[in-house]
Protein backbone atom coordinates (compact mmCIF):
# COMPACT_ATOMS: atom_id res chain seq x y z
CA UNK A 1 0.00 0.00 0.00
CA UNK A 2 1.67 3.27 -1.16
CA UNK A 3 1.54 6.31 1.07
CA UNK A 4 -1.46 8.30 0.60
CA UNK A 5 -3.72 5.46 -0.90
CA UNK A 6 -7.28 6.43 -0.34
CA UNK A 7 -9.91 3.48 0.56
CA UNK A 8 -13.92 4.66 0.27
CA UNK A 9 -16.39 2.77 2.14
CA UNK A 10 -20.35 3.40 1.98
CA UNK A 11 -22.41 1.88 4.36
CA UNK A 12 -26.18 2.61 5.91
CA UNK A 13 -26.11 4.46 8.67
CA UNK A 14 -27.36 1.67 10.83
CA UNK A 15 -25.56 0.97 13.86
CA UNK A 16 -24.80 -2.83 12.88
CA UNK A 17 -22.53 -1.32 10.16
CA UNK A 18 -20.53 0.29 13.08
CA UNK A 19 -18.54 -2.91 13.34
CA UNK A 20 -17.68 -2.93 9.14
CA UNK A 21 -16.06 0.19 9.62
CA UNK A 22 -14.65 -0.43 12.83
CA UNK A 23 -12.78 -3.52 11.23
CA UNK A 24 -11.88 -1.26 7.92
CA UNK A 25 -10.58 0.93 9.82
CA UNK A 26 -8.36 -1.57 12.14
CA UNK A 27 -7.56 -3.69 8.70
CA UNK A 28 -5.94 -0.03 7.11
CA UNK A 29 -4.21 1.21 10.38
CA UNK A 30 -2.28 -2.09 10.73
CA UNK A 31 -1.36 -1.22 7.11
CA UNK A 32 -0.20 2.26 7.92
CA UNK A 33 2.04 0.32 9.89
CA UNK A 34 0.24 0.91 13.47
CA UNK A 35 1.04 -0.62 16.23
CA UNK A 36 -2.12 -2.41 18.40
CA UNK A 37 -2.63 0.06 20.80
CA UNK A 38 -2.85 3.07 17.86
CA UNK A 39 -5.06 0.18 16.09
CA UNK A 40 -7.08 -0.07 18.95
CA UNK A 41 -7.41 3.91 19.32
CA UNK A 42 -8.44 4.07 15.54
CA UNK A 43 -10.80 1.73 16.47
CA UNK A 44 -12.28 3.68 19.30
CA UNK A 45 -12.79 6.87 17.50
CA UNK A 46 -14.08 5.26 14.12
CA UNK A 47 -16.85 3.91 16.45
CA UNK A 48 -17.57 7.38 18.10
CA UNK A 49 -17.58 9.03 14.51
CA UNK A 50 -19.67 6.68 13.59
CA UNK A 51 -22.21 7.51 16.01
CA UNK A 52 -21.81 10.70 15.97
CA UNK A 53 -22.23 10.88 12.04
CA UNK A 54 -25.38 8.76 11.86
CA UNK A 55 -27.40 10.71 14.34
CA UNK A 56 -26.57 13.78 12.12
CA UNK A 57 -26.70 12.10 8.70
CA UNK A 58 -28.08 14.30 5.82
CA UNK A 59 -29.21 10.33 3.72
CA UNK A 60 -29.33 6.90 4.58
CA UNK A 61 -26.04 6.44 3.97
CA UNK A 62 -22.17 7.47 5.06
CA UNK A 63 -19.23 7.53 3.23
CA UNK A 64 -15.53 6.75 5.16
CA UNK A 65 -13.29 7.97 3.35
CA UNK A 66 -9.53 6.25 4.65
CA UNK A 67 -6.28 7.84 3.51
CA UNK A 68 -4.11 5.82 4.47
CA UNK A 69 0.26 7.12 5.28
CA UNK A 70 3.42 5.84 6.70
CA UNK A 71 2.40 5.79 10.19
CA UNK A 72 -0.81 7.59 9.91
CA UNK A 73 -4.67 7.59 9.13
CA UNK A 74 -7.12 9.93 8.23
CA UNK A 75 -10.91 9.62 7.81
CA UNK A 76 -13.24 11.57 6.69
CA UNK A 77 -16.95 11.20 7.15
CA UNK A 78 -19.69 12.41 5.11
CA UNK A 79 -22.34 14.15 4.35
CA UNK A 80 -23.35 15.03 7.62
CA UNK A 81 -27.02 17.71 8.03
CA UNK A 82 -25.96 21.25 6.98
CA UNK A 83 -24.57 23.41 10.35
CA UNK A 84 -23.05 20.09 12.27
CA UNK A 85 -20.02 22.22 12.83
CA UNK A 86 -21.43 25.72 14.04
CA UNK A 87 -19.64 27.43 16.25
CA UNK A 88 -22.48 28.42 18.41
CA UNK A 89 -24.15 26.34 21.16
CA UNK A 90 -22.54 22.88 20.04
CA UNK A 91 -25.53 20.17 20.86
CA UNK A 92 -24.48 17.87 23.82
CA UNK A 93 -23.50 14.94 21.45
CA UNK A 94 -21.51 17.26 20.07
CA UNK A 95 -19.74 18.12 22.93
CA UNK A 96 -19.16 14.61 23.46
CA UNK A 97 -17.58 13.52 20.23
CA UNK A 98 -15.07 16.57 20.99
CA UNK A 99 -14.17 15.34 24.55
CA UNK A 100 -13.44 11.61 22.96
CA UNK A 101 -12.31 12.69 19.65
CA UNK A 102 -9.57 15.01 20.47
CA UNK A 103 -8.57 13.34 23.55
CA UNK A 104 -7.72 9.59 21.18
CA UNK A 105 -6.81 11.53 17.91
CA UNK A 106 -4.17 13.66 16.57
CA UNK A 107 -6.64 15.96 14.84
CA UNK A 108 -10.32 16.07 14.73
CA UNK A 109 -12.60 18.63 13.06
CA UNK A 110 -16.38 19.29 11.35
CA UNK A 111 -15.99 21.40 8.38
CA UNK A 112 -18.89 22.56 5.83
CA UNK A 113 -17.38 22.24 2.08
CA UNK A 114 -20.03 22.59 -0.89
CA UNK A 115 -22.71 22.70 1.53
CA UNK A 116 -22.28 19.26 2.89
CA UNK A 117 -20.85 18.88 6.41
CA UNK A 118 -17.95 16.86 7.54
CA UNK A 119 -16.30 14.97 10.26
CA UNK A 120 -12.44 14.38 9.86
CA UNK A 121 -10.04 13.27 11.86
CA UNK A 122 -6.45 12.06 11.78
CA UNK A 123 -4.82 9.36 13.92
CA UNK A 124 -0.89 8.84 13.96
CA UNK A 125 1.64 6.65 15.69
CA UNK A 126 3.29 7.70 18.51
CA UNK B 1 -59.25 15.74 14.28
CA UNK B 2 -56.16 14.54 13.13
CA UNK B 3 -56.71 11.37 11.86
CA UNK B 4 -57.27 11.17 7.79
CA UNK B 5 -59.54 8.84 6.77
CA UNK B 6 -57.61 6.72 4.68
CA UNK B 7 -55.00 6.58 7.14
CA UNK B 8 -57.13 3.70 8.42
CA UNK B 9 -57.18 1.57 5.97
CA UNK B 10 -53.65 1.56 4.96
CA UNK B 11 -51.61 -0.88 6.92
CA UNK B 12 -48.22 -1.95 6.40
CA UNK B 13 -47.29 -5.30 4.99
CA UNK B 14 -45.66 -7.85 6.34
CA UNK B 15 -42.63 -7.17 4.66
CA UNK B 16 -39.68 -4.60 5.92
CA UNK B 17 -41.58 -2.08 4.62
CA UNK B 18 -43.41 0.81 5.96
CA UNK B 19 -45.54 3.64 4.36
CA UNK B 20 -43.24 7.06 4.88
CA UNK B 21 -46.62 9.08 4.63
CA UNK B 22 -48.80 6.97 7.31
CA UNK B 23 -45.62 7.13 9.41
CA UNK B 24 -45.58 10.54 8.88
CA UNK B 25 -49.08 11.69 9.15
CA UNK B 26 -49.16 9.50 12.37
CA UNK B 27 -46.89 11.16 14.18
CA UNK B 28 -48.63 14.30 12.98
CA UNK B 29 -51.39 13.31 15.29
CA UNK B 30 -49.64 12.13 17.80
CA UNK B 31 -47.11 15.00 18.21
CA UNK B 32 -49.18 17.59 16.98
CA UNK B 33 -52.54 16.97 17.88
CA UNK B 34 -52.25 14.83 20.73
CA UNK B 35 -53.51 12.14 19.48
CA UNK B 36 -52.47 8.90 21.87
CA UNK B 37 -54.02 5.97 19.64
CA UNK B 38 -51.69 7.37 16.48
CA UNK B 39 -48.74 6.72 18.94
CA UNK B 40 -50.57 3.14 19.99
CA UNK B 41 -50.52 2.22 15.76
CA UNK B 42 -47.17 3.74 15.33
CA UNK B 43 -46.00 1.46 17.81
CA UNK B 44 -48.46 -1.79 16.11
CA UNK B 45 -46.57 -0.66 12.85
CA UNK B 46 -42.91 -1.06 13.72
CA UNK B 47 -43.48 -4.04 15.57
CA UNK B 48 -42.27 -6.02 12.70
CA UNK B 49 -38.67 -4.16 12.81
CA UNK B 50 -38.36 -5.20 16.43
CA UNK B 51 -39.10 -8.77 15.38
CA UNK B 52 -36.76 -8.49 13.04
CA UNK B 53 -34.03 -7.01 14.91
CA UNK B 54 -34.84 -9.50 17.74
CA UNK B 55 -34.62 -12.26 15.52
CA UNK B 56 -30.83 -11.52 14.75
CA UNK B 57 -30.35 -12.29 18.64
CA UNK B 58 -32.04 -15.72 18.43
CA UNK B 59 -30.04 -18.76 19.71
CA UNK B 60 -27.80 -16.66 22.30
CA UNK B 61 -29.65 -17.68 24.98
CA UNK B 62 -32.71 -15.61 25.19
CA UNK B 63 -36.13 -16.18 24.04
CA UNK B 64 -36.81 -14.33 21.20
CA UNK B 65 -40.44 -13.31 22.54
CA UNK B 66 -38.57 -11.37 25.53
CA UNK B 67 -36.22 -9.93 22.98
CA UNK B 68 -39.24 -8.48 21.22
CA UNK B 69 -40.43 -7.39 24.90
CA UNK B 70 -37.40 -5.08 25.71
CA UNK B 71 -37.04 -4.18 22.14
CA UNK B 72 -40.55 -2.65 22.41
CA UNK B 73 -39.32 -0.66 25.04
CA UNK B 74 -36.69 0.49 22.84
CA UNK B 75 -39.34 1.50 19.84
CA UNK B 76 -41.34 2.82 22.34
CA UNK B 77 -38.62 5.33 23.30
CA UNK B 78 -38.06 6.10 19.64
CA UNK B 79 -41.85 7.07 18.66
CA UNK B 80 -41.87 9.46 22.05
CA UNK B 81 -38.23 11.09 20.91
CA UNK B 82 -38.38 10.88 17.06
CA UNK B 83 -38.56 14.85 16.07
CA UNK B 84 -40.66 14.96 12.72
CA UNK B 85 -38.74 17.80 11.83
CA UNK B 86 -35.48 16.10 10.95
CA UNK B 87 -34.73 14.94 7.58
CA UNK B 88 -34.53 11.20 8.94
CA UNK B 89 -36.70 8.22 8.06
CA UNK B 90 -38.04 6.92 11.33
CA UNK B 91 -36.38 3.20 10.89
CA UNK B 92 -32.88 4.52 10.43
CA UNK B 93 -33.48 6.51 13.87
CA UNK B 94 -35.48 3.66 15.58
CA UNK B 95 -33.45 1.28 15.02
CA UNK B 96 -29.72 1.77 16.75
CA UNK B 97 -32.68 2.86 19.86
CA UNK B 98 -34.17 -0.61 19.73
CA UNK B 99 -30.95 -2.83 19.13
CA UNK B 100 -29.28 -0.85 21.92
CA UNK B 101 -32.14 -2.04 24.36
CA UNK B 102 -31.74 -5.60 23.54
CA UNK B 103 -28.15 -5.51 24.01
CA UNK B 104 -28.97 -3.70 27.45
CA UNK B 105 -30.80 -6.94 27.88
CA UNK B 106 -27.87 -8.80 27.13
CA UNK B 107 -25.83 -6.71 29.42
CA UNK B 108 -28.13 -6.90 32.23
CA UNK B 109 -28.23 -10.52 32.47
CA UNK B 110 -24.14 -10.11 31.97
CA UNK B 111 -24.37 -13.01 29.55
CA UNK B 112 -21.70 -13.07 26.51
CA UNK B 113 -23.44 -13.35 22.81
CA UNK B 114 -21.90 -16.39 21.78
CA UNK B 115 -19.21 -16.75 19.70
CA UNK B 116 -17.74 -19.80 17.55
CA UNK B 117 -15.26 -21.74 19.91
CA UNK B 118 -12.55 -21.23 17.47
CA UNK B 119 -12.63 -17.44 17.75
CA UNK B 120 -12.68 -17.68 21.31
CA UNK B 121 -9.79 -19.41 21.41
CA UNK B 122 -7.60 -17.21 19.33
CA UNK B 123 -9.19 -14.44 20.64
CA UNK B 124 -7.77 -15.52 24.35
CA UNK B 125 -4.50 -16.83 22.28
CA UNK B 126 -4.07 -13.51 20.77
CA UNK B 127 -4.34 -11.53 24.03
CA UNK B 128 -1.80 -13.41 25.68
CA UNK B 129 0.05 -13.32 22.55
CA UNK B 130 0.14 -9.27 22.95
CA UNK B 131 1.23 -9.54 26.41
CA UNK B 132 3.74 -11.61 26.20
CA UNK B 133 5.27 -9.54 22.66
CA UNK B 134 4.67 -6.29 24.44
CA UNK B 135 6.90 -7.82 27.42
CA UNK B 136 9.67 -8.95 25.08
CA UNK B 137 9.38 -6.07 22.23
CA UNK B 138 9.24 -3.20 25.33
CA UNK B 139 6.24 -2.10 22.75
CA UNK B 140 2.90 -2.78 21.86
CA UNK B 141 3.56 -5.24 19.01
CA UNK B 142 1.93 -4.96 15.70
CA UNK B 143 -0.73 -7.07 14.09
CA UNK B 144 1.74 -8.80 11.54
CA UNK B 145 4.36 -9.37 14.73
CA UNK B 146 1.10 -10.89 16.70
CA UNK B 147 0.20 -13.21 13.80
CA UNK B 148 4.07 -14.57 13.06
CA UNK B 149 3.99 -15.00 16.67
CA UNK B 150 0.75 -17.20 16.63
CA UNK B 151 1.16 -18.67 13.42
CA UNK B 152 -2.44 -17.16 11.70
CA UNK B 153 -3.36 -15.13 9.33
CA UNK B 154 -3.47 -10.66 10.21
CA UNK B 155 -6.87 -11.06 9.43
CA UNK B 156 -7.43 -13.76 12.26
CA UNK B 157 -5.64 -11.58 14.38
CA UNK B 158 -8.34 -8.53 13.26
CA UNK B 159 -11.26 -10.58 13.89
CA UNK B 160 -10.10 -12.21 17.24
CA UNK B 161 -9.76 -8.17 18.22
CA UNK B 162 -13.02 -7.40 17.46
CA UNK B 163 -14.10 -10.98 19.42
CA UNK B 164 -12.30 -10.11 22.32
CA UNK B 165 -13.77 -6.75 22.10
CA UNK B 166 -17.33 -7.64 22.56
CA UNK B 167 -17.71 -10.42 24.83
CA UNK B 168 -17.66 -11.92 28.28
CA UNK B 169 -17.79 -8.21 29.96
CA UNK B 170 -18.54 -10.26 33.27
CA UNK B 171 -15.17 -11.42 33.85
CA UNK B 172 -14.32 -7.89 33.79
CA UNK B 173 -16.22 -7.08 36.57
CA UNK B 174 -13.63 -9.33 39.05
CA UNK B 175 -10.72 -7.64 37.12
CA UNK B 176 -9.92 -5.17 40.40
CA UNK B 177 -6.27 -6.14 41.28
CA UNK B 178 -5.56 -2.40 41.74
CA UNK B 179 -5.36 -0.81 45.18
CA UNK B 180 -7.85 1.40 45.45
CA UNK B 181 -10.06 0.22 42.44
CA UNK B 182 -13.36 -1.12 44.48
CA UNK B 183 -13.96 2.42 45.71
CA UNK B 184 -12.16 4.83 42.93
CA UNK B 185 -14.96 7.21 41.54
CA UNK B 186 -14.05 9.57 38.91
CA UNK B 187 -16.67 12.41 40.11
CA UNK B 188 -13.79 12.67 42.94
CA UNK B 189 -11.19 13.93 40.47
CA UNK B 190 -13.59 15.94 38.79
CA UNK B 191 -13.03 20.02 39.31
CA UNK B 192 -15.17 23.23 38.06
CA UNK B 193 -14.10 23.54 34.92
CA UNK B 194 -13.04 20.52 33.71
CA UNK B 195 -13.78 19.36 29.82
CA UNK B 196 -15.64 16.27 30.98
CA UNK B 197 -18.30 18.37 33.32
CA UNK B 198 -18.34 21.06 30.61
CA UNK B 199 -19.63 18.09 28.15
CA UNK B 200 -22.71 18.15 29.97
CA UNK B 201 -23.04 21.48 31.17
CA UNK B 202 -24.59 19.31 34.88
CA UNK B 203 -22.78 17.32 37.28
CA UNK B 204 -25.86 16.19 37.79
CA UNK B 205 -25.95 14.60 34.22
CA UNK B 206 -22.77 13.64 34.89
CA UNK B 207 -23.32 11.78 37.94
CA UNK B 208 -26.49 9.52 36.66
CA UNK B 209 -24.40 9.06 33.04
CA UNK B 210 -21.63 7.09 35.41
CA UNK B 211 -24.33 5.10 37.54
CA UNK B 212 -23.64 2.04 35.38
CA UNK B 213 -19.68 2.99 35.23
CA UNK B 214 -17.86 0.56 37.79
CA UNK B 215 -14.94 1.75 39.76
CA UNK B 216 -12.58 -0.38 37.89
CA UNK B 217 -13.99 1.46 34.37
CA UNK B 218 -14.23 4.99 35.78
CA UNK B 219 -10.12 4.35 36.95
CA UNK B 220 -9.55 3.32 33.43
CA UNK B 221 -11.60 6.20 32.03
CA UNK B 222 -9.52 8.66 34.05
CA UNK B 223 -6.33 7.24 33.65
CA UNK B 224 -6.88 7.71 29.80
CA UNK B 225 -8.64 11.00 29.28
CA UNK B 226 -7.58 12.94 32.03
CA UNK B 227 -3.57 12.00 32.96
CA UNK B 228 -3.35 11.14 29.23
CA UNK B 229 -1.71 7.41 29.85
CA UNK B 230 -1.71 5.13 27.22
CA UNK B 231 -3.38 1.84 27.22
CA UNK B 232 -0.07 0.02 27.31
CA UNK B 233 0.20 2.47 30.56
CA UNK B 234 -2.87 1.58 32.16
CA UNK B 235 -2.60 -1.71 31.61
CA UNK B 236 0.62 -1.60 33.43
CA UNK B 237 -0.86 0.75 36.45
CA UNK B 238 -3.81 -1.83 36.74
CA UNK B 239 -2.07 -5.10 36.26
CA UNK B 240 -4.43 -5.92 33.87
CA UNK B 241 -3.79 -6.43 29.90
CA UNK B 242 -4.08 -4.02 27.60
CA UNK B 243 -6.34 -5.54 25.56
CA UNK B 244 -8.44 -5.30 28.60
CA UNK B 245 -7.90 -1.77 29.33
CA UNK B 246 -8.99 -1.63 25.72
CA UNK B 247 -12.19 -3.37 26.21
CA UNK B 248 -12.56 -1.70 29.33
CA UNK B 249 -12.88 2.02 27.38
CA UNK B 250 -15.10 1.02 24.71
CA UNK B 251 -17.25 -0.58 27.12
CA UNK B 252 -17.42 2.44 29.41
CA UNK B 253 -17.58 5.09 26.19
CA UNK B 254 -20.62 3.22 25.41
CA UNK B 255 -21.84 3.39 28.76
CA UNK B 256 -21.32 7.02 29.11
CA UNK B 257 -22.47 8.05 25.59
CA UNK B 258 -26.05 6.47 26.28
CA UNK B 259 -26.50 7.86 29.54
CA UNK B 260 -24.96 11.97 27.91
CA UNK B 261 -26.22 11.43 24.86
CA UNK B 262 -29.55 9.43 25.25
CA UNK B 263 -30.85 8.47 21.96
CA UNK B 264 -32.64 11.71 20.34
CA UNK B 265 -31.90 14.12 22.64
CA UNK B 266 -30.37 16.25 19.99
Amino acid sequence: MADGDRVVLIVPALGEFARTVRMTAAELASHAGMDIEGIEDVRLAVEEAFVFASERVADAVLTFTFTVGRGSIEVEVAPLLPGCDADEGPDRGERYARFILESICDEFELTTQDAVCRLRLVKRTV
Amino acid sequence: MAFTPHRRTTRPSRRLVWDKQLTHELFVAYRVDGDESARDELVEMYLNLVKYLASRFRNRGEPVDDLVQVGTIGLIKAVDRFDIERAVEFTTYATPTIVGEIKRHFRDKGWAVKVPRRLQELSFKVNQAVDTLTSRLQRSPTVPEIAEYLEVSPDEVLEAFETFDAYNFVSLETDRTSDGAETFSILEYIGQDDQLLSVVDDRAVLTAALKGVGPQEQRVLYLRFFQGLTQTEIAEKLGISQMQVSRLLRRTLRILREGIVPEGSE
